[in-house]
């Protein structure tokens, strides 16, 4: 049995890794995000001469050059127009997600800023997505069951949004396996209550402030869910990674730091009404493109449901509202790949409601969820004239699915559809990503 | 949890950033120069080979950042093929009729060596010289 369950678990990662590696290259288009690029010139730099050269920074920089640097062509596809602002030493973020970016592109034989590329800075962005199903699958196992944890993992791996998002190389594509093994040692601390987990609970977290100061995250989540004593303990294990951060400021140019820092506070900040909106519905890629994924709609309803149902989701809500909360502090523009750290809870969520379905409990609430996915992927499938064609099976699937889920309640027939619906909003997805190429990719608007 | 677990703890970091920053310093006083920084930052993408067609890739858009100055720099081919590349005023280095050609060719990877027999003119005025230097919004045309 366990090894039918580990087979299970051995091909949703398979899934994945195969569904983040196809066209990574190409989708999202290169140039779509300068950021990476930028991060990757800060590792390279740091990593060849000891100083942070990066672009496009947030203010409080003296040293400003505009240039045209063109990797990937990116000025000859007419993604981007503008020079590029190199800025030094640069400071906008915390070293480490360029090291690990820039260090794998160094391996790979690139020497300069323009020869940088997402063939390459992508890759360990695959690794890291693929090792973020995985510990899906174990948070969820450890939160709830074996079952939880493969159909959130299941989720996690066929979403369009993050499987293009994963590929990116953002820094928070590097930040979530930390958030999610930090939580998942919070749970075997607070069953075993194991000194040795809760010091490297606090090298985890302190870990993820060095990739982007929204690691904090990481620290705050923690310290919701242990007790007292242990928040002092953490606390004190994470200050050397503060003193850390700031001693890199120091040794490098204090003054730029401190000035970088502070302009960092006073950035320009654009999460309004939009960007909540979009929060709950899309991945937004640039101003002109956003992938809208039925699966980020129900897992957010899904997890309003099972974080007031269930006392052992406690982590979801303490990671959704820590998370969702420093997204609207540190916020400033509203692109998708900021709020990456979210989906894996929103989909635990949405799981776990799938789980109780099975079970036959919530199966009129999960049965009008599972719309959204399943209709979305329809939608993506088919064009809409297609679709009308098909418009009175739809109509009676709702119509007829929702009576029934009402009078029949926890019949098999019931199960049967959810599970149904629930299988083919897997399979659309599936075929979506596996055939978005670029092509496809420039009719999404 | 006890004060030596903290002593021991805090001086192991200690250690390792005394090894990591000083290191650090050390290793930037070794390796950083003016002109690596400027080999890293100016260099052109190798991945693609050298054309000797000004015709093939352009660069297009509208350069708005960091304000809204910019030069055209327009190429004519033989066989009447034309390519439009218009570049942000702030990005140009060397702001002279060889500084934009330059840049035009390190971004499209043209090979410099073919542009070298082409006339230009600037706004209409023929150039003597690659020397003469450009004003922003100025349109700049080259054919062999």
């Amino acid at each position: 049995m366990k090894k039918i369950k580990l087979l299970i678990i051995g091909i949703v990662i398979l899934l994945g890794f195969f569904l983040r590696y196809k066209n990574y290259a190409s989708v999202p288009h290169p140039g779509e995000s300068l950021d990476e690029y930028s991060t990757t010139w800060v590792g390279m730099s740091l990593l060849e001469m000891g100083y942070p050269v990066g672009g496009l920074g947030v203010g409080g920089y003296i040293n400003k050059i505009y240039e045209y640097i063109n990797p990937d062509f990116v000025y000859q596809t007419g993604v981007y127009a503008n020079p590029i602002v190199i800025n030094y030493p640069w400071f906008d973020h915390p070293p480490m997600g360029g090291i690990v970016m820039g260090g794998w592109s160094l391996i790979n034989g690139v020497n300069t800023f323009a020869n940088v590329s997402v063939r390459d800075v992508r890759q360990p962005m695959i690794i890291f997505g693929v090792l973020s199903v995985l510990l899906v699958i174990w948070l969820g196992w450890l939160m709830f069951d074996y079952l939880t944890g493969v159909i959130a993992g299941i989720i996690y791996t066929v979403s369009p949004m993050v499987v293009v998002g994963s590929r990116m190389g953002q820094i928070e594509n590097m930040l979530i396996p930390l958030f999610l093994f930090g939580v998942i040692l919070t749970m075997y601390y607070l069953k075993n209550k194991d000194l040795r987990i809760l010091i490297l609970m606090g090298v985890v977290a302190g870990v993820a402030l060095w990739f982007k100061l929204i690691g904090v995250v990481v620290l705050i989540v923690m310290l919701s869910l242990v007790g007292n004593k242990e928040k002092k303990i953490l606390l004190g294990l994470y200050l050397p990674f503060v003193l850390g951060y700031f001693i890199y400021g120091l040794v490098t140019d204090f003054g730029v730091f401190k000035n970088v820092f502070m302009a960092n506070s006073g950035r320009f900040y654009g999460i309004g009404p939009q960007a909540v909106f979009e929060m709950f519905t899309k991945f937004k890629f640039s101003n002109t493109r956003g992938l809208t994924d039925g699966w980020l709609v129900a897992g957010w309803l899904a997890t309003l449901v099972v974080v007031v149902k269930e006392k052992q989701s406690r982590p979801i809500l303490v990671s959704v509202i820590t998370f969702v909360g420093l997204y609207l502090i540190f916020g400033n523009y509203s692109y998708g790949w900021y709020l990456l750290p979210l989906w894996p809870w929103l989909f635990l969520g949405l799981a776990r409601l799938i789980r109780l379905g099975i079970k036959g409990e919530n199966l009129e609430s999960l049965f009008l969820i599972l719309i959204a996915p399943l209709g979305v992927g329809i939608m993506k499938f088919m064009s809409l004239e297609k679709f009308q064609s098909f418009v009175n099976y739809w109509r009676l699937l709702i119509g007829g699915g929702l009576i029934g889920t009402i009078l029949m309640r926890n019949s098999l027939l019931v199960r049967l559809l959810i599970f149904f619906m629930f299988v083919t909003a897997v399979c659309l997805s599936v075929d979506f990503v596996w055939k978005l190429d670029v092509q496809k990719w420039f009719e999404i608007s | 949890m006890k004060r030596g677990f903290w002593v021991k703890y805090f001086g192991f970091f200690a250690v390792i950033y005394l090894f990591v920053f000083g290191g650090l310093i050390g290793y930037r006083q070794k390796k950083f120069t003016e002109l690596k920084l400027k080999y890293l930052i100016e260099s052109s993408n190798e991945n693609i080979s050298l054309t000797k067609d000004p015709c093939s890739f352009y660069v297009g858009g509208n350069p708005t950042e960091p304000d809204k100055k910019n030069i055209k720099l327009l190429f004519v081919c033989s066989d009447g093929r034309e390519a439009r590349n218009i570049l942000g005023w702030a990005g140009i280095e060397n702001k002279t009729v060889g500084g934009v050609i330059y840049e035009v060719a390190k971004v499209n990877r043209i090979d410099i060596e073919v542009l070298k027999n082409w006339k230009c003119d600037v706004d209409g005025k023929v150039v003597e010289s690659w020397n003469e230097s450009v004003v922003n919004d100025s349109l700049i045309k080259c054919k062999l």
